[in-house]
C-alpha cells in the first residue's frame, strides 16, 4: 500500500516538476521578447 | 464619316476583346503550391494566394471558425475558415478516401500572430471543385497467394517450435 | 540417455539469442496486422500477415541453429551479449521493413530500412511518402517501432524470457542501458515496461482528450493520442500526419508533448527512484541539473536571437515555434511546429547553430533519447572544474570529488575518460556526417543540422533527408542512427568479431591449403 502511494506521489511529482519547468521557460520568453 | 465610324466600333470590339479575357483572369488567380508557399514565405508573407489540394484528415471545429488541412501533393498546410464553409467538405482523405478538392484564396502568413505563430491561410473565398470519394480497394493476388503460402509454413514451424521447448523443458 | 558435447559454439549461442529476439518482435506484428482487419484494410492486412510469417520462419530458424544452447544451458559471455544486440537490431532492420516496402508507400527496400531503423533508433526521420493517406495498420507499426525501440527490443525478450539466465545481464548492458535498478536484470526490465506502461495509460488519456476538445472525432482522437504518446514518450519523433504537429493547431496538444517528452528523455533510474519515495532526485540528479542548465541557456539564446530578426511576433509564437523545436531537439525527441524548410530560410545560422548543438547533447543517459548525453557533459564539464581545482590546491591534500547520479558516485579519472571518449565518437560521426552532406553539395548549416540529428537520434530535418538524397548518405544515415543508439561498444564488437571470425578463417584455410602442399 505505501508503495502505490509512492508510486503515485512520485508520478505527480515528475509531471509537476515538468509543468512547473515548463512555465519557468515560458515566463522566460515573455521576459525576452518584450 | 461612316468609314470612320465603322473603324473606331472594330477598335472598340477588339478593345474589349482583349480586356475582357484579362478580367476574368484577375479573378480566377494563379494557383501556388503549398510548398512554393513555404519555400518564398517572407515574399509571401500578408499576401492574398490561392491553392489547391485534397482535404485531408478531419475538419477540427474550433466555434465560428474551423481548420482544414489542405495537401496538394507538395506539401500540406491548415486552412482557417467559417465553420459554416468547411461543413460543405464532407469527404476528407485517408487511406480508404480521396477527400473533397477544395480550392482556396486568401490571405498567408508566414507567422500568424493569431494562431502562436504558424504558418497558414485565412481563407476568404471557398469553393469545392472537385468531390472526393471512397476508394475501392484492389486486393492485390500476388499478396494474396505469398499469404496462403506463407503463413501455414510459419504456424507449423512455430507449432514444432512449442513443441521442442516443452520437450527441452521437461527433460531438465 | 545421449551424451551431448557441452561445448556450444559462440555461433550458435549469438544465434540462438538473436532468433529469440527476433521472434518476440516479429510476433508483435500479429498487433497491426490486428489493427487492419478491425478497421478492414485488407491490404494492408495481407503486407503484415505476409511479413509475420516470414519473420517467424526466419526467428525460428536462427533459434534452431543454436538450439544446443538452450538445451546444454550455454554460458553468455560479455562478448556475446554485444554481438547479439547489434545483429539482432541489424536482421529486425530487413524484416520490420517488409510491410513498409509492400504498402506502396516506399520507393525502395533501402528507403524501408531507413524508416524501420530511423524508428528503433527513435530518431524520426522519415522518407514513407504521403502519410496523409497511410493506413492505420501501418500507422500502428511504424509508431509501435519507435516506442519499442525506445525500450530496446533486447529489454522486451528479457522481460519473456522464462527462465533466469546469468548471460542476461550482459545481453542488457550490450543494448546500452546499465543502469541496475535492482539486482536481477529481468526484475529491473520488468521495472521499465511497468513505468513505461503507466506512463502510457495516464499520456494516451490526456492526448484522448485533449484531442477531442481540440475538434478530432473520438476514433480518430485515440489513435493520435496513442501515436503521438509512443512518439513523445520514446522521444521518437513520428507522427501520422504530413505536417507534424503542426496538424493539430493546438497551444495544448503541443504542451501536453512537451511535458511526455521531457519526461521520456530522463533516466529510468530516474523514474524508479521517484516512485520510490525519494522524490528530490529530481532536483539532485546530475543530467536533471544539466538538463536544467543547458536547455534554460539554449532557450534563452535562440529566443534572444531569433528575436532581433523579428521572426515571431509575440510571446506564444515564440513559445510555440522556438521554444518547442529547441526543446524538442533538446530531448531529441524530433516533433516539428514548423516546416523543414523553414529552419534553413528562416532561422539563420545562429538559430541553427543553438540547434545542431543540442541535438548533439541530447537526454539522459539509460532513457530514450540520444547525444551525447547529459551524464556526459555533465561529468565531462565536472571533470574539468576538478582538474582546475587539483592544480590550484596543494599537493598534499587528497580529495574526492563527487557527482549525484542516483547515488553518490566518485568523480574519478577513468569516469572522465570514458565519457570523453564516447563523446569523441559522437562528434567523430557527426564530422564525417557532415562532410558528406557538404561532399553532395548540401549547405554547411543544412548538413550540419541533419547530421546532428542523425547522430543525437533527433529527427527533425531541414530539408536534406528525402527519397532524392543519394544512397550513400542514406546509408551512411542509417549506420549514424544505428551507431549513435547503440552508442557504439556493441557494434564495435560486432564488428570486431566478424572481423576475428573472418581472420580465423582465412589462417584456418591457410594452413589447410599448406598442408595439401607440402
Amino acid at each position: 500500500m505505501q508503495r502505490k502511494t509512492n508510486q503515485t506521489k512520485g508520478l505527480f511529482s515528475e509531471l509537476l516538476g515538468t509543468f512547473i519547468y515548463t512555465g519557468f521557460i515560458l515566463i522566460i520568453t515573455a521576459v525576452i521578447m518584450r | 464619316m461612316r468609314k470612320i465610324l465603322k473603324i473606331i466600333l472594330k477598335n472598340c470590339v477588339l478593345i474589349l476583346l482583349l480586356i475582357v479575357p484579362f478580367s476574368l483572369n484577375a479573378h480566377a488567380a494563379q494557383r501556388t503550391d503549398i510548398n512554393s508557399l513555404v519555400e518564398n514565405a517572407k515574399a509571401l508573407d500578408n499576401k492574398e494566394v490561392t491553392v489547391q489540394g485534397e482535404a485531408i484528415g478531419e475538419m477540427m471545429n474550433r466555434g465560428e471558425y474551423s481548420w482544414v488541412n489542405v495537401n496538394d501533393g507538395t506539401n500540406a498546410i491548415g486552412i482557417w475558415m467559417k465553420t459554416a464553409e468547411a461543413k460543405q467538405v464532407t469527404n476528407f482523405g485517408d487511406y480508404k478516401h480521396k477527400g473533397d478538392t477544395v480550392r482556396i484564396t486568401g490571405i498567408f502568413r508566414r507567422a500568424c500572430a493569431e494562431h502562436g505563430g504558424e504558418a497558414d491561410i485565412h481563407s476568404e473565398t471557398f469553393e469545392i471543385a472537385a468531390k472526393g470519394n471512397t476508394v475501392a480497394e484492389r486486393i492485390s493476388s500476388e499478396k494474396l497467394i505469398s499469404t496462403v503460402f506463407l503463413v501455414p509454413i510459419a504456424v507449423f514451424l512455430f507449432i514444432l517450435y512449442f513443441k521442442k521447448v516443452r520437450k527441452t523443458a521437461t527433460e531438465q | 540417455m545421449k551424451i551431448r558435447t557441452n561445448i556450444v559454439s559462440s555461433i550458435e549461442i549469438i544465434s540462438y539469442y538473436t532468433g529469440y529476439v527476433v521472434l518476440c518482435t516479429a510476433l508483435l506484428l500479429i498487433i497491426p496486422a490486428l489493427t487492419a482487419l478491425i478497421f478492414m484494410e485488407w491490404n494492408a492486412m495481407l503486407d503484415f500477415l505476409i511479413s509475420v510469417a516470414i519473420a517467424t520462419i526466419v526467428g525460428i530458424a536462427l533459434a534452431g541453429i543454436g538450439w544446443r544452447t538452450k538445451q546444454v544451458k550455454a554460458n553468455i559471455q560479455w562478448k556475446h551479449g554485444f554481438v547479439i544486440a547489434a545483429l539482432s537490431w541489424f536482421v529486425l532492420m530487413i524484416l520490420c521493413a517488409i510491410p513498409y516496402r509492400l504498402s506502396g508507400h516506399i520507393g525502395s527496400m533501402l528507403d524501408a530500412c531507413f524508416d524501420v531503423m530511423s524508428g528503433f533508433t527513435t530518431t524520426g526521420l522519415v522518407l514513407t511518402q504521403d502519410l496523409d493517406h497511410l493506413s492505420n495498420a501501418l500507422n500502428m507499426w511504424r509508431h509501435m517501432l519507435t516506442f519499442i525501440g525506445g525500450q530496446g527490443m533486447v529489454v522486451l525478450a528479457l522481460t519473456i524470457i522464462a527462465k533466469e539466465t546469468s548471460g542476461a545481464y550482459r545481453l542488457y548492458v550490450g543494448e546500452a542501458k546499465d543502469i541496475e535498478l535492482v539486482p536481477n536484470v529481468k526484475g529491473t526490465t520488468r521495472i521499465i515496461w511497468k513505468i513505461s506502461m503507466i506512463y502510457l495509460a495516464v499520456g494516451t488519456a490526456a492526448l484522448w482528450i485533449d484531442g477531442m476538445v481540440i475538434g478530432l472525432k473520438p476514433v480518430s482522437a485515440f489513435l493520435h493520442a496513442l501515436y503521438i504518446f509512443e512518439s513523445s514518450w520514446s522521444t521518437g519523433g513520428f507522427a501520422p500526419m504530413t505536417q507534424n504537429m503542426m496538424y493539430y493547431h493546438s497551444l495544448s496538444y503541443e504542451t501536453i508533448t512537451i511535458v511526455i517528452f521531457i519526461l521520456g528523455s530522463f533516466n529510468f533510474g530516474l523514474h524508479y527512484a521517484m516512485w520510490q519515495g525519494k522524490r528530490n532526485e529530481l532536483v539532485k540528479n546530475i543530467e536533471t541539473q544539466s538538463f536544467f542548465i543547458t536547455s534554460t541557456i539554449a532557450c534563452m539564446l535562440a529566443v534572444y536571437g531569433l528575436s532581433k530578426a523579428h521572426l515571431y511576433p509575440n510571446t506564444i509564437s515564440a513559445f510555440r515555434r522556438i521554444i518547442y523545436n529547441v526543446l524538442s531537439a533538446h530531448t531529441t525527441t524530433g516533433f516539428g511546429s514548423v516546416y523543414a524548410r523553414q529552419f534553413a530560410l528562416e532561422w539563420g545560422d545562429f538559430g541553427i547553430l543553438i540547434m545542431v548543438v543540442v541535438m548533439l547533447i541530447g537526454g539522459s543517459a539509460c532513457s530514450t533519447a540520444g547525444g551525447f548525453k547529459g551524464l556526459r557533459v555533465g561529468i565531462v564539464f565536472k571533470g574539468l572544474i576538478m582538474d582546475v581545482k587539483k592544480l590550484l590546491c596543494s599537493e598534499r591534500s587528497r580529495k574526492a570529488y563527487k557527482f549525484h547520479h542516483i547515488k553518490d558516485q566518485i568523480l574519478d579519472d577513468s569516469v572522465v575518460k570514458s565519457s570523453s571518449l564516447i563523446i569523441i565518437c559522437y562528434m567523430a560521426l557527426f564530422g564525417i556526417g557532415t562532410m558528406m552532406g557538404t561532399f553532395y553539395g548540401y549547405p554547411l548549416a543544412s548538413s550540419a543540422f541533419e547530421a546532428a540529428s542523425v547522430t543525437g537520434n533527433v529527427g527533425l530535418s531541414i530539408g536534406v533527408t528525402s527519397p532524392a538524397m543519394p544512397a550513400v548518405m542514406k546509408i551512411y544515415y542509417i549506420i549514424a542512427m544505428y551507431m549513435g543508439r547503440l552508442e557504439f561498444l556493441s557494434v564495435f564488437a560486432l564488428i570486431g568479431y566478424v572481423a576475428g571470425g573472418i581472420k580465423k578463417l582465412c589462417v584456418k584455410s591457410l594452413k589447410l591449403s599448406l598442408k595439401i602442399v607440402s
